[in-house]
């Protein structure tokens, strides 16, 4: 099974996965975009998956733990919600999610939704544009999350 | 009432660095500034001080000389020609401590108490606001003074990082312990680095009295415990959730959050003076690239 895509790695046996990241990038706003031509900063959707072995917790406190250290840590931050929702494949979600405003620059949405398979903690962060965040966006987007789901190997990779 | 910000001045000291506000306003760096105000580090007219020089100073802040190395080295990693337009004559063993301005040390989200050239003082008043009850800095009100600085200007990962490094180290070298020995740095002291450029007066008082020395407690701060806490912060962002945050915003803004994390990493490594090793993003990757190749 190969531990990182696209790279070969020849670990010593006794190693194992501890924890995982993967980023996404969206394309770069197009020169359409009237903020690209007046030089402020175009917001480009990111997706941070991250992934690492919490043990026996309850979701709804690791959820807690995540809101309490993004209110203290996060500069900026405003609007902020918690909401629980469901998984298509009927297990427990909760979203996190906040403005993070930079005057003058630009205004962002961020999301992050939790799901617990196991001792596995999968947290995914979503950064949007909270300008074009439309509710057809929107909806867009928490179908995506809803369909997030174990592949059933129990792997962290 | 007169605040500490506007309290006077003391008088300019003339034997000791023999330099003029003017000079020293072209210092970015409250630390360096200091140390050349203080006569710990001399420079020429032009700026230009010794490596050799600041590598003594460090020692006797009772840092290791590890800053020195990573100056030297960090400098011989980039070309010649990026030094030479970092740092002007470093290549030749000196550093000029008036072209640091504009240099990678530069970071927003800074205090911004010398990001003019003269102290700010409506800035300096800024900062002083943070001190506790009091009246002292400690690692909570570093902690919040840096948060709150770091998110009053755009600022990238990167920035929060050398912020951190950078207040970290002056206040761990400058802080003196309270009874519980703990450590920590009064509005005064505070005063006196970042407008008077002057050595704390308590912290003054632990200065050895043979007149070549350095601090009198015996255990050195090494480079590595001084931003210990820094370096694991920077580590473990990926793994927290506000490092997630901050890296989506970094992603989401086109910054490159990875390379902020190793700059960070670099720049505390050689942060306590301020100069970090003397390359821009732009030179950072050719030089990889040139030891990949």
């Amino acid at each position: 099974m190969p531990v990182h895509a696209g790279l070969h790695l020849a670990l010593p046996p006794e190693f194992t996965i501890d924890q995982t990241m993967v980023s996404f990038r969206a394309p770069p706003p197009t020169v359409g975009d009237p903020r690209v031509m007046q030089k402020q900063t175009p917001i480009r959707p990111s997706l941070i998956v991250h992934r690492r072995d919490v043990g026996d917790v309850a979701l709804e406190i690791l959820a807690g733990e995540i809101t309490a250290e993004l209110v203290q840590s996060v500069g900026g931050l405003s609007g902020l919600t918690t909401e629980a929702f469901s998984y298509d494949d009927g297990d427990l979600g909760i979203i996190i999610s906040f403005d993070f405003a930079v005057p003058e620059v630009m205004t962002a949405r961020q999301y992050h939704v939790v799901r617990k398979d196991g001792p596995i903690l999968t947290t995914l962060t979503l950064t949007v544009d909270k300008l074009t965040l439309t509710d057809t966006a929107k909806t867009r987007w928490l179908a995506f999350f809803a369909a997030v789901a174990r592949d059933g190997t129990g792997a962290l990779a | 009432m007169t605040s500490i910000a506007n309290r006077p001045p003391p008088p300019f000291r003339p034997e000791a660095g023999k330099v003029s506000q003017e000079q020293l306003n072209k210092i970015p760096c409250p630390n360096l500034r200091t140390l050349v105000n203080e006569g710990w580090i001399k420079i020429d007219k032009d700026g230009l001080a010794d490596v050799g020089n600041i590598d003594e100073a460090f020692k006797r802040l009772g840092l290791s000389s590890l800053p020195r190395q990573a100056l030297v080295k960090g400098g011989e990693s980039a070309t010649a020609a990026a030094v030479q337009e970092q740092f002007g004559h470093m290549v030749s063993g000196k550093i000029n401590l008036f072209r640091l301005t504009g240099s990678v040390i530069d970071h927003a989200g800074d205090t911004q108490v010398l990001r003019g050239g003269a102290p700010n003082k409506a800035r300096l008043e800024w900062m002083l606001g943070f001190a506790n009850k009091d009246g002292r800095f400690g690692k909570a009100e570093i902690a919040e003074l840096q948060r709150s600085a770091a998110t009053s200007e755009p600022a990238t990962l990167r920035d929060r990082a050398i912020g951190v490094a950078e207040l970290t180290a002056i206040f761990q070298v400058y802080g003196t312990k309270d009874a519980s020995g703990k450590k920590s740095l009064s509005k005064e002291g505070v005063t006196d680095l970042w407008q008077n450029s002057r050595f704390p007066e308590e912290w003054r008082a632990q200065l050895k009295s043979d007149g070549v020395g350095g601090v009198t407690n015996a255990n050195q701060t090494t480079t590595l415990s001084l931003i210990a806490g820094v370096v694991g912060m920077a580590f473990r962002q990926i793994g927290t959730a506000a490092g997630r945050a901050l890296m989506g915003i970094d992603m989401a803004t086109g910054r490159d959050p990875q390379l902020n994390q190793t700059w960070a990493m670099s720049l505390s490594q050689s942060c306590p003076a301020g100069p970090p090793t003397a390359a821009s993003k732009k030179d950072v990757d050719a030089s990889h690239q040139a030891k990949l190749g």
